[in-house]
């Protein structure tokens, strides 16, 4: 049952990274229309992780999980708006379960959780003013309706409200190009519109292969459908309207499906351990390698002594390939790290009353799984920093004639064998006097140590160094910078 | 020997699935983690059993046992479904559909092995 617990900890904490990154993702796309599949994906994280806290028992996880599925579900059946308060309040949720998830990691038997439960209760019944608004317009036969799931006929009324046409694409697929087959086939449908059910055929077929209907809503006209399209389409419903909205359906590419199916989690420690095999195998291959030169001394170049000599250089460039393939398995893209900083970003930016946008560069740089991790806490104390002493408030902005909104950047990169990581701001920068100041009041510094501007924003990374006067629930409690070092 | 084909796209719940399933006895378990590789698995070989959640990526639970209940030769393989009841109206559909029992998460151990031996006996 222990390594059952760790592998629940494992999804549950891979659960909730998805799920900040999808209510990000919702976030990002409130004013050009957010992507119905997304919001989906996002319930169903909560779904899963409802699921498995309640298999091992975690009832306050369990109740929390519960109450937020509840909530996207109205999300996702159009009950509920997703605004930019819904979104906060989700944010704040999902960090409550990540402590709660921590909490279960060190061992903690017994949570507690104050009155979050009814908070979401009452905010959803709050959020709740409209009712559903599936009203019974035009029907699809019987036989499909019976195997849509409640979510799929909502998306399929608000097709059709939407006045977009309804469409069945049928399709044959041999079982041994299943996957890829499948994949490029929702794809082009995806691309024209949004895809609805996906309905596995039981007509006769021949052995080894699959029938599919798959029922998707556009608003383009049959025969612009059916170009570069394959398979043959019939219209269910005829659209009402024939415009195309400008990005949506480009942007509807992306489904979570493929690194479900093709993806394992592995424990960091095994990857050492086959690091440390690999370490053990260099050490035999050595020793091999010294053989054959002690055979060309002892019996000259026979054959066998070449072949010897070949294959320990084999063997040398296969551990090295070995190796260079296994640090690459533990490389994790910084996106991962970034996308936890933007959610601690916009929280800071709330209770700091900042108005903060985040620039992200270079998401896709890789970097070792240990060391992401080691970074993480550092990085935040830099933004934290960041948003607390350099952006200033939109008032004091707007008289220095900057933009309203502060900007922070996160950018990666990489340099050689190194991954550069820059976070920069267009704050008010270090006031140097007050740091010459303070460091001087601290003791660290005497007040005729004639210190050049760069070593004086040295001294910020001191530990114990603040400048705040009052500690803030956000940073300045000197307790940060020399963390970065 | 039995053998139980396993649609789950939560590892953690799969391996707990199969774990109350082992403890059963003799059944073998095959194990599918989207629906789509559940209709890869069902022609590979004859199954007694399909246990299977409905909310799913790709294909979901009702759509996977509509399949089955409409295909002559995988008309009378039985389905359990194992869900976290969202609604009322899933469970209405899957049992509709003509699934023998709806498990909801979290499930007792007990309780899902007393309806699989009723259903295939031990």
């Amino acid at each position: 049952m222990k390594t059952s617990r760790k592998e629940f900890i494992a999804e549950a904490e891979e659960l909730l990274e998805e799920s900040q990154k999808f209510v990000l993702e919702i976030d990002e796309t409130l004013s050009t229309g957010c992507n119905p599949e997304t919001i989906n994906a996002l319930f169903r994280t909560m779904h899963t992780l409802k699921g498995i806290s309640g298999l091992f028992g975690f009832q306050v996880i369990t109740d929390i999980s519960h109450a937020l599925e509840t909530l996207m579900d109205d999300i996702r059946l159009g009950r509920i708006e997703a605004n930019r308060e819904v979104l906060d309040f989700l944010f704040r949720n999902l960090d409550i379960l990540n402590g709660l998830v921590a909490a279960v990691s060190r061992g903690e038997e017994d949570l507690k959780i104050g009155g979050s439960l009814d908070e979401i209760e009452s905010f959803r019944v709050s959020q709740r003013g409209r009712q559903s608004q599936d009203t019974p317009g035009e029907e699809l036969d019987e036989s499909i309706m019976k195997v849509l799931s409640e979510y799929e006929e909502h998306r399929l009324r608000t097709n059709i409200k939407e006045g977009k046409g309804i469409y069945m694409a049928k399709a044959v697929i041999g079982l041994d190009v299943f996957e890829k087959s499948i994949e490029k086939f929702t794809n082009a449908i995806k691309s024209k519109g949004e895809l609805i059910s996906t309905l596995p055929s039981s007509a006769d077929l021949p052995e080894g292969f699959l029938g599919f209907s798959l029922i998707f809503g556009s608003s383009r006209p049959l025969d612009e459908i059916k170009k570069d399209m394959d398979y043959e389409v019939d219209t269910l419903i005829k659209p009402r309207i024939t415009h195309q909205p400008a990005f949506a359906p480009m942007t509807r590419q992306e489904t979570p499906l493929k690194s479900k199916t093709t993806t394992v989690r592995v424990d960091i420690e095994k990857l050492d351990r086959i690091l440390n095999t690999i370490g053990e195998l260099t050490l035999a291959k050595g020793a091999v390698k010294r053989i054959g030169i002690e055979l060309v001394e002892d019996y000259g170049h026979t054959t066998l002594v070449y072949d010897v000599h070949k294959i320990s250089q084999t063997l040398e460039r296969r551990l090295a390939e070995l190796q260079d393939q296994v640090l690459e398995v533990r490389m994790v893209p910084i996106g991962q790290i970034f996308a936890r900083l933007g959610q601690v970003a916009r929280r800071y930016s709330r209770e700091t009353s900042k108005q903060i946008e985040l620039a992200m560069f270079g998401e896709d740089t890789e970097l070792d799984k240990y060391l992401a991790e080691e970074i993480v806490d550092p990085l935040m104390h830099l933004m934290r920093n960041s948003i607390d002493h350099g952006i200033e408030s939109p008032i004091e902005r707007k008289k220095k004639g900057k933009k309203e909104t502060g900007t922070i950047s996160l950018k990666a990169y990489q340099k050689g064998n190194h991954v550069l990581i820059a976070i920069r701001d267009d704050g008010a920068g270090i006031d140097i006097e007050r740091v010459r100041e303070k460091a001087i009041e601290k003791g660290l510094i005497t007040a005729d140590s004639g210190l050049d501007e760069k070593e004086i924003i040295d001294l910020i990374f001191t530990p114990g160094f603040s400048t705040m006067e009052t500690v803030s629930e956000v940073s300045g409690r000197g307790v940060g910078m020399d963390v970065v070092k | 020997m039995k053998t139980i084909l396993i649609v789950e796209d939560s590892a953690t719940t799969m391996a707990l699935i199969r774990a109350v399933i082992e403890e059963l006895g003799d059944f073998e378990t095959v194990e599918a983690t989207t629906g789509f590789e559940a209709l890869k698995l069902l022609p590979r070989q004859d199954y007694d059993l399909v246990v299977t959640d409905i909310n799913m990526p790709d294909i979901n639970g009702l759509e996977l046992i509509s399949f089955i209940k409409d295909n002559p030769r995988y008309h009378a393989l039985p389905i359990i479904i194992v869900s976290t009841e969202q609604t009322d109206e899933d469970r209405k559909r899957g049992m509709a559909l003509g699934a023998v029992a709806y498990v909801t998460k979290p499930f007792r151990s007990l309780e899902l092995q007393e309806i699989i031996k009723k259903t295939i006996g031990p």
